[in-house]
């Protein structure tokens, strides 16, 4: 019915603004592909349109991902995607326990607010104060320049976040449900790996892909934790600039390759982020 | 009789073998396979990484020993550093760091001397290295590092601009003078750079300016702003940073306040860009063709040769030149000014070296490697662009001979000869000053950096950022201890302990 | 009894896990804070009591200058993000063609790395060659004085922190406004309500709590603001987009003066819970 009213000044303004916003996000993207299509001699050129005003050059794509340094480039992707889904799958885990036990329960001495308080401050700390003592840490536990060693930190780093919003899903679960299953005989961990969690799903998932790509972006535990072995893209990146400067060419593709996965991704499991992510704003 | 003449010859055998193998140990030469099975470790940036890349194959197929690297981001390099030092963790073997960190780490003794390596193993030609890259790579009369790379700032020129006789009979009309190819000091600098602003001179259709130079914040600002302190405030082998009696810092005198004053007028004559020109920016800039003057290491040169891979449009078409002096200087021992011409070469930033870390297990495979590839013969291929960029500038007397190679490298013999001759010329020269090696030069650095980055956009006058930067360095000075300050400094400057 | 054991099997593994590895760098750093340490140059750490605090406080015109840009800063992108968002999620909640098209579209700049973001970013941004200058000078503005003036430098930074994290916002706001009782809106349209009426009446209080939250989570991130400064201004120009993190970044990375870092730290510490706390109590209750 509204979609006859097409004068409506509404959707006017609506396409104009609609339409800015859009060239404002694709532009850095779409410059990002033109330029590691580029060849490094022109680079610095404002041609845009391939073939017609500059010949199209996989050069870029070939110094990235080809024999000079494809093994360093193709490493860093696998690490970037084994790091983020473990992590991502521990925080998950840890965070929705952690949820549910502060929704359902009531905790005295350190009230659950308290708790909820003290969780979340752990992303309050700026990472650079921790790096050297997660360094030394790992270090005794012989853990640097391994994969465990980031993933544990980075589901430090994750595990607040993933909490507060997994307190809000099960605020917003009937309590009703669950008690009906612990009246069936339930345990209740049955209850909530049975009931709780399935019914909770599109939050869950939008939390695990949240915590992905936090963690797929993360760079400072990264830098110091690691050597070699587990370098993540974002590290990669940073590394293309040089005391020689940036080349905008190699920027641009490995950028292009650190921003794909994630960005696919959330483009993938929008619809998951849309519906799960009500952060438990609106009861009744 | 037989027998004892067989034994005779095989104990022969056995002394000829012996001394041969102990004369193998003794060198620096790597032999093949003495290292099987031995793992090395190397720290370094990208684009140094390419150096110990071309290297490595042919070491580790010699040795059987195994080379890691492990690339950082140069901007994370010293905190990898320090962190692997200050937690005693020893990942790390050899280590590529730029020697401006030397108060740190030959400072704290995080490197390990090479003195007993060198006397038992010996160094490829110690004496066909600059004397001034001897003096970079030591501290306190001991060797803490592997020369690899001769860094000083020149000055770069536009040939066809400032030798172009229509545009010298304009200037002479326009200042009454005619300028020295190349610009002999920055007085004179300010009169070309202004008359080269703002039209354009090469008739590429394009708006011209007179100077670039590095003046984005962090970026290192402050090596544009010493190479003009030095001219007005440094006499040739005396550093203008402290009073080496007092440990009083120097910058608020009247010869670093003129400087300042130089460079906050030179910005005017800049690209408009000027004040977001890092490293990567100024060269990218340079070698487009938008200005004609700059002032950078010899990197500069190395991109220049070629146009496909770093846009290069000025092939050919530079000059180099020594730093420009000044027409007087701040003598801070008389508190008074010198009139007359004064020209003092400064090594700054000091180049990039190679250490061995003191909490490394393999120390001798790693001064095998090392000097391996810093030897005469291999090291000149990867300063003179056989190798590509490298990041690695002239640092050897041999580099400087053998222009065949230079020219295999991309370089016109006529522009090499000249490029070589200019940086030969500072790096030999006895009295050239070092960068200030004291520890905690980092922080000096950036306190410099900050207040100047303030002249450069204009929101402060020059002596108060002068001044701005005195009261810093008193403060780091105490925060260190200025009696330990003052030895230290004294003993970087080869001066007496008292 | 058994609920009990129930209630902290639950919780216990969270929590036990944060504070297994919080705990030590939390009193590390706390300790180290009362001590001058300049690591580099291995000098032996000495007590110094809360001189380091006192320094941070009285004596450190960089703490405080890098501390108003952080707030100004956080202020200002918050505030934008959360408007932009706010309407992009108020005109994609409507039936419009391509809805869902545009919903994914505008997800995407939040899933780039930060540090990619920054050096495309400072790609288009260069001087010389880059291409939002080129057009922008074209168009007549004059761009590089954007860049290099210390006045106008930081709303180039806070410019690309828009760009990356309004998406956040316009996540969270489209999520709640889904779920979103329609019969409330039946009911307006029954009395006749206009739509902005509708807006401002039903959609926005109902909204409010979880702008809140909203606001908190990416205040918070915003606070710690360090990528984009590291890779596009350093800081500059002088020390006008120096924020916080980096600052502490600077003196233990750069000067490893890890004493005074720390105790940096804490103070970062106490004013972001200090923030917080004031979001979480005043606000909400506010509401």
């Amino acid at each position: 019915m509204r979609q006859a009213r097409k004068t409506d000044p509404f959707f006017v303004v609506a396409w104009v603004v609609l339409v800015l916003f859009s060239v404002w996000t694709v532009f850095p993207f779409f410059w990002g592909i033109v330029t590691s299509f580029k060849s490094p001699g022109e680079q610095y050129t404002t041609a845009f349109l391939p073939f017609a005003q500059f010949r199209p050059s996989t050069y870029a794509w070939q110094v990235v991902l080809g024999q000079a340094e494809g093994e360093r480039t193709r490493q860093g992707l696998r690490n970037s995607v084994l790091i983020s889904s473990l992590s991502s799958l521990l925080v998950l885990f840890l965070g929705s326990f952690a949820g549910y036990a502060l929704t359902r329960f009531r905790f005295h001495g350190w009230k659950n607010k308290d708790i909820a308080s003290w969780i979340l401050s752990n992303r309050m700390f700026p990472p650079i104060a921790v790096a050297i003592p997660f360094f030394l840490v790992m270090r005794t536990l012989k853990l640097l320049d391994t994969l465990p060693a980031i993933v544990m930190a980075h589901t430090v780093y994750n595990l607040p976040l993933a909490t507060w919003l997994m307190m809000d899903f099960f605020r917003e679960l009937p309590e009703e449900v669950e008690e009906a299953a612990l009246i069936d005989g339930c345990s209740p961990f049955q209850a909530f790996f049975r009931v709780a969690f399935p019914l909770s799903l599109p939050g869950i998932v939008a939390v695990y892909i949240l915590c992905f790509i936090f963690s797929w972006n993360e760079f400072l535990f990264v830098v110091t934790l690691s050597y070699r072995k587990t370098m993540t893209m974002p590290v990669i990146i940073a590394g293309t600039l040089t005391v020689r400067g940036l080349d905008f060419w190699k920027v641009s593709a490995l950028s292009l390759l650190a921003i794909a996965p994630p960005v696919v991704l959330a483009a993938l499991t929008s619809r998951f982020l849309i519906r799960g992510l009500t952060l438990g704003a609106i009861k009744e | 009789m037989q027998r004892i003449a067989w034994l005779w010859f095989g104990t022969l055998v056995f002394l000829l073998g012996f001394s041969l193998t102990c004369a193998a140990a003794g060198t620096w030469e790597s032999q093949p396979g003495e290292f099987k099975g031995q793992t090395i470790t190397v720290l370094i940036t990208d684009p140094h990484s390419a150096v110990v890349e071309s290297w490595k194959p042919e070491w580790e197929a010699l040795t059987g020993a195994k080379v890691e690297m492990v690339v950082v981001p140069y901007a994370s390099l010293y905190d990898k550093m320090m962190t692997d030092f200050i937690t005693g963790t020893g990942a790390y073997d050899l280590i590529c760091w730029p020697s401006t960190w030397a108060g740190d780490v030959m400072g704290g003794e995080w490197v390990l001397p090479l003195d007993a390596l060198m006397q038992e193993y010996g160094y490829p030609d110690w004496d066909d290295v600059v004397p001034a890259i001897k003096l970079i790579v030591s501290w306190g009369g001991k060797v803490y590092a592997f020369p690899y790379d001769g860094d000083c700032h020149m000055l770069y020129y536009r040939k066809d601009a400032l030798e172009n006789p229509e545009y010298r009979a304009k200037f002479k009309e326009k200042y009454g003078y005619e300028y020295n190819i190349p610009p002999k000091s920055w007085e004179e600098i300010l009169h070309i750079a202004e008359f080269f602003t703002g039209w354009d001179w090469d008739n590429d259709g394009e708006t011209e300016y007179g100077i670039a130079f590095i003046a984005q914040r962090k970026t290192q600002a402050m090596w544009s702003y010493l190479d003009i302190a030095m001219q007005y405030a440094a006499q040739p082998g005396v550093a203008p940073f402290f009073d080496p009696d007092t440990m009083e810092p120097q910058v608020n005198n009247p010869g670093w306040v003129e400087a300042m004053d130089v460079i906050q007028k030179l910005t005017k004559f800049a690209p408009p860009g000027l004040l977001s020109y890092g490293y990567s920016e100024l060269r990218q800039a340079f070698v487009s063709g938008n200005s004609a003057i700059a002032l950078d290491w010899g990197d500069i040169g190395i991109l220049e040769q070629s146009p496909e891979k770093y846009g290069s449009k000025v092939k050919g078409l530079l000059g180099y030149g020594p730093l420009p002096g000044a027409m007087k200087t701040y003598d801070f021992k008389a508190k008074q000014w010198i009139e007359g011409y004064n020209q003092v070469n400064f090594l700054n930033f000091g180049g990039w070296v190679f250490s061995i870390s003191k909490f490394s297990k393999n120390p001798v495979p790693a001064y095998k490697f090392a000097t391996y590839f810093t030897s005469p013969e291999r090291s000149l291929l990867d300063v003179c662009g056989v190798h590509g960029y490298t990041g690695a500038n002239p640092w050897r007397f041999s580099h400087f001979k053998n222009v065949d190679k230079w020219v295999e490298g991309g370089w016109s013999k006529e522009s090499v000869t000249k490029y070589l001759e200019t940086i030969q010329t500072i790096l030999s020269d006895p009295k050239a000053i070092t960068d200030l090696r004291i520890p905690g030069a980092a922080e000096y650095y950036d306190y410099l950096d900050l207040y100047l980055a303030e002249v450069l956009s204009g929101t402060k006058a020059p002596k108060d950022a002068c001044d701005a930067i005195y009261n810093e360095w008193v403060k780091i000075t105490e925060a260190h201890g200025k009696e330990k300050q003052r030895a230290l400094y004294r003993e970087s400057l080869g001066l007496p302990a008292e | 009894m058994r609920k009990d054991a129930v209630k902290f099997g639950f919780l216990s593994p969270g929590l036990l896990y944060l504070m297994a590895m919080a705990v030590f760098p939390l009193v590390w750093s706390l300790t180290l804070s009362f001590y001058r340490w300049k690591a580099a140059t291995a000098a032996p750490r000495t007590f110094v009591g809360f001189g380091n605090f006192l320094s941070i406080f009285f004596r450190d015109p960089r703490f405080w200058n890098s501390l108003r840009f952080t707030v100004l800063y956080v202020a200002i992108v918050v505030s934008i993000e959360l408007s932009l968002g706010l309407l992009l999620a108020y005109i994609l909640s409507e039936r419009i063609r391509f809805r869902n098209f545009f919903r994914v579209l505008f997800l995407l700049p939040m899933a780039a790395p930060p540090i990619a973001v920054a050096f495309m970013w400072r790609m288009l941004l260069n001087p010389d060659a880059g291409i939002v200058v080129k057009i922008l000078n074209a168009l007549g503005f004059n761009m590089v004085r954007w860049l290099t003036d210390a006045r106008f430098a930081p709303f180039v930074l806070m410019a690309v922190d828009i760009w990356e994290w309004t998406p956040f916002m316009f996540l969270g706001l489209l999520a709640a406004m889904q779920s979103l009782p329609v019969a409330l809106y039946d009911a307006a349209q029954v009395d006749g309500a206009s739509r902005g009426q509708a807006f401002w009446f039903i959609t926005f209080p109902l909204l409010l709590p979880i702008m809140v939250t909203l606001i908190l989570l990416r205040a918070i991130d915003a606070f710690k603001l360090f990528e984009l400064v590291f890779g596009i201004t350093g800081g500059g120009p002088g020390t006008s987009t120096e924020s916080l993190s980096y600052y502490i970044y600077t003196v233990g990375f750069q000067y490893f003066d890890l004493g005074y870092a720390c105790a940096l730290s804490w103070v970062f510490l106490l004013i972001v819970l200090i923030m917080a706390n004031f979001l979480l109590q005043r606000l909400r209750r506010g509401i």
